[in-house]
């Protein structure tokens, strides 16, 4: 009885293009979008455009910024793109204008007396004390609220702040070099955002399945009288719970496969998420969203309450849970969620346990929280939950 | 007109008691405005536009600094707005950065070997995002550095004018809830015609309707009236969350936003009429709108900046409605400058394409239900 049950609810589901939908496929979708974005976001093929408007006229000082632009100007390799491409303006207002309706992103102007004062700290410096008021200036506008006209903006402070330590090593100033290492802490692996969403969008199908399919069956169940008719029949009212959790489980099961298939033949993951560890955090987030789907099937008079309070748990909980985005420097105003969300401990447990990432949490935390939320939750199912014939217990 | 004014009044109240269409329009987008405006507004985890000031990084000092380096450091630091924490072993300033301690984004560790400054950088493997950004500062906190510990002043001075364009100054919060607006019309769009049409029409109340002497145009006209008006309450109680909450200020061309809004609605309703359609059954069309929101959400640079992605996924970026909705909402609340004459370009495309395409979808749905 327990089995036929079991599999008609599989059956019933699968029948479900929601379901599908909803748990099978929109995770795949979510998943390529992610790592498509993150991935692509590297700005390793970034071009700027910029006009140069130069009151300086001829001199060493606009010369050897000139020098500067066209190097900048030229693509790194024969069908690449410039680091900045110079859009030609005749006027300030030109230039202004194009800024203004996106045509560019930047604009450098390189003022009259710039080729006076170029010489006199280059020449004069060494006879008299120049103030650092009179030294040549070159004016950068951008619109700092584009993404691109900030980026613009602040890789051309750089290259300028190159061009004064080269002027001032040629000029014999003593500066000393320095050299620049790096390292990634947190992590015991290449890091991959593959591997990073692979994480976080399984944990988002695990809890679509509890939240909405175990959730909303519950309440469509009682709603429809189903629970009532079937409490009129042998079958006893835990063989029906036992069930539905079972055939939600298998729901989780197939996505996980299909996430695993797809992830591994396109975006090459890693395995790790077969590690005792990674399989020990799917199986605390499978039961904690099940316990979220009873909650909610409990609390829920009506399939539309139960969707809108499902709906309105797990939005927040996913995006403020470190599924998609890093969640634990988010402002305090907003912090605290971070932290009372068992999402944010599944999918840091998760990763951890994939060697991605290290949680900066208390080990124990990855467990205790979530198991606590799922007492509490089936706690509270317990009291409220009412077959129209009998408690769960 | 007394027709239509009746079945406008029984919309408007089945929509209200529907609690789940209640949540996709008012609750959704009051939820993303929330999550979105605390988690990047104006704070340094922004993706569109990161504020540098104050940022705190960790920085461990080898016992080859001397103490005028030191000060050094801490000229460089206030001269970058920086806020350097100072550490006391290397462990010690991969931990910080690692747990974040005391707001830590990066960290430095120093050493003068021979008169070279050898740097090491350490990041946070969960801050891939802002990675280039950490690795820019570092590199300008090295070459400032460098010259504040020779008494070396720039030779070039370099003066940043920022500009933005708009009547009223701009803060991130707004361009971001701006685009918050507009994931939230066209997702209404999108889904009103599938919504009434598509589960009336599964409800047979379509059918019902057609018996009586009520005309089809009657129907679809008080539809699209309930639509609009419950996405305007939307989009009011959005603006009002946004004022109280993130106390931004827009300043709103009427005339431009009633424009925007009316024709964003109207092409995104012709978009789900479009889906319902092809699917015939609601939930399916339900679906595809689900997955093109969802598409649109992510590449029309609301939350992630468009220009900085591959050239490709600009291209697709560009063949979305929603990025030109997103752009035109922004012109219209005050939030950043368009040319107007690509206001208007966008705006009549929009118009035209729903002028033609809504009509000639009711009048499809009500052939079929006649048939």
């Amino acid at each position: 009885m327990r089995n036929q049950l079991f599999k008609s609810l599989v059956i019933s589901g699968i029948r479900e293009k929601e379901t599908i939908f909803w748990i099978l496929l929109f995770p795949l979708i979510v998943f390529t979008i992610m790592v498509l974005i993150f991935s692509n976001m590297t700005g390793e093929d970034l071009t700027f455009k910029m006009s140069v408007i130069d009151y300086s006229g001829t001199g060493l000082g606009s010369t050897i910024i000139h020098q500067v632009f066209d190097d900048i100007s030229q693509p790194k390799t024969p069908d690449g793109d410039p680091l900045y491409s110079i859009i030609d303006v005749k006027s300030k207002e030109e230039a202004l204008s194009l800024l203004k309706e996106q045509h560019i992103d930047l604009i450098v102007e390189i003022p009259e007396d710039f080729n006076i004062q170029f010489n006199q700290v280059i020449f004069f410096s060494k006879i008299s004390q120049i103030s650092a008021d009179n030294n040549p200036q070159i004016i950068i506008e951008s619109v700092p609220l584009r993404s691109l006209s900030k980026l613009a903006s602040d890789v051309m402070e750089q290259i300028l702040a190159q061009v004064n330590l080269e002027a001032a090593k040629r000029m014999n100033i003593k500066i000393d070099e320095a050299t620049i290492t790096s390292e990634i802490v947190g992590q015991t692996q290449n890091f991959n955002y593959a591997d990073y969403f692979f994480a976080g969008v399984l944990i988002m199908a695990f809890f679509s399945a509890g939240f909405f399919n175990m959730g909303i069956n519950m309440a469509h169940f009682r709603r429809t009288g189903v629970f009532k008719r079937l409490a009129c029949t042998p079958i006893k009212n835990s063989t029906l719970l036992f069930a539905t959790i079972m055939s939600n489980l298998v729901f989780m099961i197939m996505s996980f496969i299909l996430m695993l298939v797809y992830a591994i033949l396109f975006y090459n993951v890693t395995w790790a998420v077969f590690y005792p560890e990674s399989i020990l955090f799917m199986i605390v987030s499978a039961i904690l969203s099940l316990s979220f789907g009873i909650f909610v099937g409990s609390i829920s008079k009506t399939t539309n309450a139960a969707s809108g309070l499902a709906n309105l748990l797990f939005f927040p909980m996913q995006f403020l849970g470190g599924l998609y985005f890093p969640v634990f420097d988010l402002p305090p105003v907003i912090r605290w969620f971070v932290y009372i969300n068992p999402i944010t401990y599944c999918a840091a447990g998760m990763r951890q346990s994939m060697n991605l990432l290290d949680a900066p949490v208390p080990y124990y935390t990855l467990f205790l929280v979530p198991i606590l939320w799922t007492v509490c939750l089936l706690l509270i199912s317990m009291k409220f939950f009412k077959w129209d014939g009998g408690d769960i217990a | 007109m007394k027709n239509t004014f009746g079945i406008l009044k029984a919309l408007i109240k089945s929509r209200i008691r529907d609690k789940e269409a209640l949540f996709w329009t008012l609750a959704f987008p009051l939820m993303f405005l929330i999550i979105f405006g605390l988690a990047f507004g104006g704070s340094s985890t922004s993706y569109t536009n990161v504020e540098e000031e104050n940022m705190r990084f960790a920085i461990f000092l080898s016992d080859s600094v001397s103490d005028q380096s030191q000060t050094h450091i801490i000229e460089t630091s206030e001269i970058l707005g920086l806020k350097p924490l100072l550490v006391y072993s290397i462990s010690d300033l991969k931990e910080s950065v690692e747990k974040g301690y005391d707001g830590v984004e990066f960290g430095i560790s120093l050493d003068h070997i021979n008169d070279i400054w050898e740097v090491h950088a350490c990041y946070n493997a969960a801050d891939m995002s802002k990675m280039q950004l950490y690795q820019s500062i570092v590199n300008n906190f090295v070459t400032e550095f460098q010259k504040t510990s020779a008494g070396f002043d720039n030779i070039i001075q370099v003066k940043t004018v920022n500009r933005a364009f708009t009547a009223e100054p701009v803060t991130n919060t707004g361009y971001i809830l701006s685009g918050v607006i507009a994931v939230s019309i066209s997702l209404s769009g999108l889904t009103a015609l599938i919504i009434s049409f598509g589960y009336y029409r599964k409800q047979n109340i379509i059918k019902r309707l057609i018996a009586t002497p009520l005309k089809g145009s009657q129907f679809l006209t008080a539809d699209i009236i309930n639509n609009l008006l419950v996405s305007i309450v939307t989009i009011i109680i959005i603006m009002l969350f946004a004022r109280l909450l993130f106390q931004v200020t827009f300043n709103i061309n009427f005339w431009y936003l009633s424009i925007t809004y009316f024709s964003s609605m109207f092409l995104m309703m012709s978009l789900g009429g479009f889906f319902l359609l092809i699917f015939k059954e609601p939930n399916a069309a339900m679906n595809l709108a689900n997955i093109f929101s969802t598409v649109m959400m992510f590449f029309a640079g609301v939350y992630f900046p468009l220009e900085l992605m591959p050239k490709w996924l600009q291209r697709f970026g560009h063949i979305l409605p929603m990025t030109y909705v997103a752009e035109n909402l922004r012109f219209a609340l005050g939030q950043d400058y368009m040319q107007t004459s690509r206001f208007w370009t966008t705006n009549i495309i929009f118009i035209v394409i729903a002028a033609i395409a809504i009509p000639l979808m009711g009048k499809q749905i009500f052939k079929l239900e006649q048939s």
